[in-house]
């Protein structure tokens, strides 16, 4: 009877000290993304300055213009990865096409406003990519830890589910901002 | 580095004529100061022991002929000692030329007594000054393309207490023994500090610390002697993760940082610094690279040959400015020229 409490009370102490771990890697991989969030929202926060100076220096189809304001919108209602990455995907296309038309336009490529704009967005680029390596290698450890054995049963029992990398595709790894 | 090397060279051979036409001077001047001071010498000798001490010149002829002899290479000896300064003095000043040439920095320094200022050390926030003393000299500042850069030898080290036992005997003749506590230098770091601005904003401390700086802390905690702060992260490049322990308050600050290619140009950085390294991310734009091993030192110690031997000044030379290329070829190596984002 003694050595059967014993055991039980190891158990219960081995499935609190799992249930902790797994909840500070799930709480870091949350703490994670809301930062890549916050980074990726501050970017879209940059696309009224972009749009104003686009308008200043070269015709730009009206409609387009109204779809990517309303991607600032559509980023602050993004409850997971998968819908932000579509929306960063979006995003992306949008600033191939303003890369395009700076060259087109050697007025908006020259002026400062374009040429500030860039460094911020460059910059901005760098750590919203920093901010995704941090989230993508939160994931792989959370997902890592909750599909080894034995830890995968009580990931089961304590319904902790596996995380999507947030993912660029092999085009958009190529979309740069052109500082020439 | 050998087409630079070789365009040095070409513009500083007249510069090498007039090195070598101070030294004869010198080395004339010396050697006239020494044959007066050897004769003097020997008059001073003859006087004493011929006049004053009235010995003999037929029994002690051989033996007042060696004092004399002796006197004489002693005196000529101590030209080759006093023309030391003046060969190191040409040594500073090639590496200086080199310094100037290498950056483009027409007002580049190299002082040989003064070191990395301790409120630089401090504000690098990597080695504990509370336990540690530092020390260092051949301080180099140069602007490499408006990239403030600053080297120097620094030595970082620490006085541990030794017990040994000492032997005495006391009044009545009987053997004792007595503890004494002897203070001995462990030397935690020596090698050359480099700091240099970095092409982007840093908010907090990053820290890269070698993996293998267990075998400089042997005793003790590593607290005891590095003041790192933060967590321990773990980056993707395995070969950087295998050299460096990367620790910081804030992780995607610090791959923000550390990124992609960043990592990678740091690994590079082995080719020309394999030893131990220690590298420090400052708030603001500024980092430090310590390299263990590497003494700016060693360089002022290469001097050229008292007598001209064009292949050996050549060789000389050319150690002196491919280490200092190298120190200086962390800008390109790191990319520090790219201010794209600051």
């Amino acid at each position: 009877m003694y050595y059967i409490i014993t055991v039980i009370v190891i158990l219960i102490i081995l499935l609190v000290i799992i249930y902790n771990t797994m909840l500070s890697k799930q709480n870091k991989l949350k703490s994670s993304y809301s930062s890549l969030d916050v980074m990726l929202k501050r970017r879209y926060d940059l696309i009224p300055n972009i749009v104003d100076t686009v308008k200043a220096y070269a015709k730009y189809e009206q409609e387009t213009l109204e779809r990517v304001t309303s991607l600032r919108r559509r980023a602050d209602e993004c409850n997971n990865s998968k819908e932000l990455e579509n929306v960063d995907r979006e995003y992306n296309g949008f600033m191939n096409e303003v890369n395009l038309l700076s060259e087109q336009y050697p007025d908006l490529k020259a002026s400062e406003n374009f040429v500030n704009l860039q460094k911020v967005l460059a910059e901005t680029e760098e750590q919203i990519s920093a901010a995704r390596r941090t989230y993508n290698a939160h994931v792989e450890d959370f997902n890592t830890y909750i599909s080894m054995i034995p830890f995968n049963i009580f990931a089961k029992m304590f319904k902790f589910k596996k995380y999507d990398f947030f993912e660029i595709e092999e085009s958009e790894r190529e979309v740069k901002i052109s500082m020439e | 580095m050998e087409e630079n090397f070789k365009e040095f060279y070409a513009s500083y051979k007249e510069q090498i004529d007039e090195f070598y036409f101070q030294l004869k001077k010198a080395k004339e001047r010396y050697i006239q100061h020494s044959f007066i001071m050897a004769i003097l010498l020997c008059c001073i000798f003859l006087v004493g022991t011929l006049g004053l001490l009235r010995i003999s010149v037929t029994t002690f002829l051989w033996e007042i002929i060696v004092v004399c002899i002796a006197l004489f290479v002693v005196c000529f000896g101590s030209v080759f000692i006093r023309l030391k300064p003046v060969l190191t003095k040409m040594t500073e000043k090639i590496m200086l030329d080199i310094i100037k040439y290498i950056s483009g920095d027409e007002q580049a320094k190299f002082i040989h007594n003064s070191m990395i200022s301790q409120e630089s050390i401090a504000d690098m926030e990597l080695f504990n000054l509370d336990n540690l003393k530092y020390t260092g000299k051949n301080y180099i500042a140069a602007n490499c393309n408006n990239n403030a850069m600053n080297f120097a030898d620094m030595e970082i080290y620490y006085y541990k207490d030794k017990i040994d036992e000492e032997v005495f005997y006391d009044k009545e003749g009987n053997r004792q023994v007595k503890e004494v506590v002897r203070k001995v230098k462990k030397q935690v770091f020596q090698g050359c500090y480099i700091s240099a601005t970095l092409n982007k904003k840093i908010a907090e401390h990053i820290y890269l610390i070698p993996n293998n700086i267990g075998d400089v802390i042997i005793n003790g905690k590593l607290n005891d002697y590095l003041t790192y702060k933060g967590n321990e992260i773990e980056l993707e490049n395995l070969e950087f993760s295998k050299k460096y322990k990367v620790y910081s308050d804030n992780e995607i600050q610090a791959r923000y940082i550390l990124s992609l290619s960043l990592m990678e140009k740091i690994n590079n950085i082995d080719d020309i610094f394999p030893d131990k390294k220690y590298i420090v991310f400052k708030e603001g734009r500024r980092f430090a690279i310590c390299v263990d091993g590497i003494q700016i030192e060693n360089l002022r110690k290469t001097l050229l040959p008292l007598k001209r031997r064009e292949d050996i000044v050549e060789e000389n030379i050319k150690f002196i400015f491919k280490r200092l290329y190298n120190l200086f070829d962390i800008y390109n190596i790191l990319d520090l020229g790219d201010d794209l984002y600051v």
